[in-house]
């Protein structure tokens, strides 16, 4: 495992941020965390860092304690914050060389072929640059170290739709390197996209954990009823969550493949039939009332 | 030590601190130039017989004041170099810890594998070198003073010495308490707000002290009782053994406690919670 969270904690006076998180990551994953402002995702992640001393428990990456042997642990990952500020009088190519003279393993010249695909003015002082630009330019940072785990917190936030494909693309790239990451949005549509994996958090807690599969493959399906519906199979019953409305309605969920039922809902007796794949957003509904985007 | 990290510290502050050496060189220059024109037996004496209360705020005699080499390490007692001074020491320290964590740059620099001592010492070695940078700047701004004053004759530089010491160790006091002001507030604005206070209170009750005898005991209240350079310039002179241990007592005191001060600051931050930038 590379990130093993042990009933991590935190508190400030008797607000509670975090309480008692567990989770693990495997290498090659990635990892997402999905939750309102203030359900805990940034604080997870500044723990994991080792920016914060955890009230209660423990995270470890690679074996090492996260605040304890911080520098060892930062050796193996590389970390883009929500809201990147860099030094405002460097201009983008400073940028990129300072971070690359500060560890071993980074390089410039991956710092600058990203930077090219990011369409980067490198030639700009950071202070000069749009809020987009400045993330971009961070982003071109964080993913240049050759280091096992990369955090990424909302690395899309202020991005434009063309960058934010290419931030996937480079995020699927990350990943076919071997490398785990770990990511922080609240755009539900790119979560299911580039993750394997979502945490869901919700005051401080993780609520849910989902494979992203094992979401792609739910579907739900809304139909009127015409007469009665013969009890399904028993091998897909287990899979099956029925329910009926008072207007004649009926609402089938599965949890499983779709292809199975499909030879059973043939046979019943349904009109205006629809059939809808369930999404990250039916899970994050089931613990936050109303979604984000 | 980062290199890297101190060769950017650097040239973070460079401007900053070209102005202060420049600004330091010209006043000490021009201050030693008209102090050596004007003519003070006058004034002494009109001093000394109207204004006898006020001689109580005065580190050493009106007398030894008005001699050249009192007049010339009395620079060092003006409100603008010692302003300078302040200005280089509180933005630096200020900025240390406060400064970066509130504009967003020590998040990134954090999670580079670099320890969060390096970053509070590359901060401090360079804050310190630019102490002795603008104490320089002063001192080569005597030299010129003296080469061009109306002295006769004039005093020497290295006479001056004491008083350059008793400076840079009261830039590095001042260094140390913006740094641990830096360390234990959330803004740069309330490091920043917390040093000038604090330097006020402490001239505050400086004067007090020297006013009132009464009030004597607060002398050991304010870090400016160990900031004497005429009269330590003036004690170095006439007494040069007893001058000098009585110099490295009072540096002492104020780098011993900047050195503390300094200490604090990174013992505080290498624990701290780090937030997230406002």
């Amino acid at each position: 495992m590379l990130i093993h969270a042990d009933s991590l904690s935190k508190r400030y006076g008797s607000l509670v941020a975090l309480s008692d998180c567990n989770f693990e990551t495997k290498h090659g994953e990635i990892l997402g965390l999905l939750g309102p402002n203030g359900a805990g995702k940034t604080t997870l992640l500044r723990l994991l860092l080792g920016y914060l001393k955890p009230s209660a428990g423990r995270a470890r990456i690679d074996g090492l304690d996260c605040y304890r042997q911080s520098v060892a642990v930062h050796r193996r990952l590389a970390y883009l914050p929500g809201d990147a500020r860099l030094f405002r009088h460097l201009n983008g190519r400073q940028t990129l060389e300072l971070f690359a003279r500060l560890r071993r393993e980074a390089s410039l010249a991956r710092s600058l072929k990203i930077a090219e695909r990011l369409q980067l003015d490198l030639s700009r002082r950071v202070r000069q640059m749009s809020t987009g630009m400045r993330q971009k330019l961070a982003l071109a940072v964080a993913l240049t170290p050759d280091v096992p785990l990369v955090i990424l917190d909302e690395p899309t936030a202020n991005l434009d739709p063309t960058v934010r494909r290419d931030v996937a693309e480079l995020i699927h790239e990350t990943r076919s390197e071997g490398k785990t990451v770990v990511f922080s949005s609240h755009v539900l549509p790119e979560v299911e996209d580039v993750c394997d994996r979502v945490l869901v958090l919700s005051g401080g807690r993780i609520v849910d954990s989902v494979r992203v599969s094992d979401v792609r493959r739910q579907h739900r399906i809304r139909a009127t009823l015409t007469g009665p519906l013969a009890p399904p199979p028993a091998s897909l019953a287990a899979a099956l969550e029925i329910t009926h409305h008072a207007n004649g309605e009926a609402v089938i969920v599965t949890r499983g493949e779709l292809t199975p039922l499909l030879g059973w809902l043939a046979e019943q007796p349904l009109g205006q039939l629809q059939i809808e794949p369930i999404g990250l957003r039916a899970v994050y509904e089931r613990h936050h009332r109303g979604g984000p985007s | 030590m980062k290199r890297v990290l101190l060769i950017r510290s650097l040239r973070d502050s460079e401007l900053l601190l070209a102005g202060c050496a420049t600004l330091a060189f010209a006043f000490t220059w021009l201050r030693i130039w008209v102090a050596s024109h004007i003519q003070v037996d006058a004034f002494v004496k009109f001093f000394s017989e109207s204004f006898k209360m006020l001689q109580e705020l005065l580190p050493v005699p009106v007398a030894d004041l008005a001699s050249p080499l009192g007049r010339v390490a009395f620079s060092f007692e003006e409100f603008g170099l010692v302003l300078l001074l302040g200005l280089w020491t509180v933005a630096r320290g200020s900025d240390c810890l406060a400064g970066r964590i509130g504009a967003g740059t020590m998040e990134m620099l954090l999670a580079q594998p670099v320890r969060r001592f390096t970053l509070v010492s590359t901060h401090t070695l360079v804050t310190l070198l630019g102490v002795i940078g603008i104490a320089s700047a002063a001192w080569a701004g005597v030299a010129a003073g003296l080469r061009f004053s109306k002295f006769e004759p004039p005093p020497t530089l290295a006479t001056v010495t004491p008083a350059v010491l008793n400076f840079i160790s009261l830039g590095v006091f001042v260094a140390g308490a913006a740094t641990i002001a830096s360390a234990l507030c959330r803004t740069r604005s309330a490091a920043v707000g917390a040093v000038v206070g604090f330097y006020i209170v402490e001239i505050a009750i400086m004067v007090v002290a020297r006013l009132a005898d009464q009030f004597g005991w607060m002398g050991w209240l304010t870090i400016f009782s160990a900031y004497e350079p005429t009269m330590l310039t003036l004690s170095v002179q006439r007494d040069p053994a007893a001058g000098w241990t009585l110099l490295w007592q009072y540096n002492g005191c104020l780098v011993g406690l900047g050195a503390l001060l300094l200490a604090g600051s990174a013992a505080i931050f290498c624990h701290r919670d780090v937030p997230a930038p406002l």
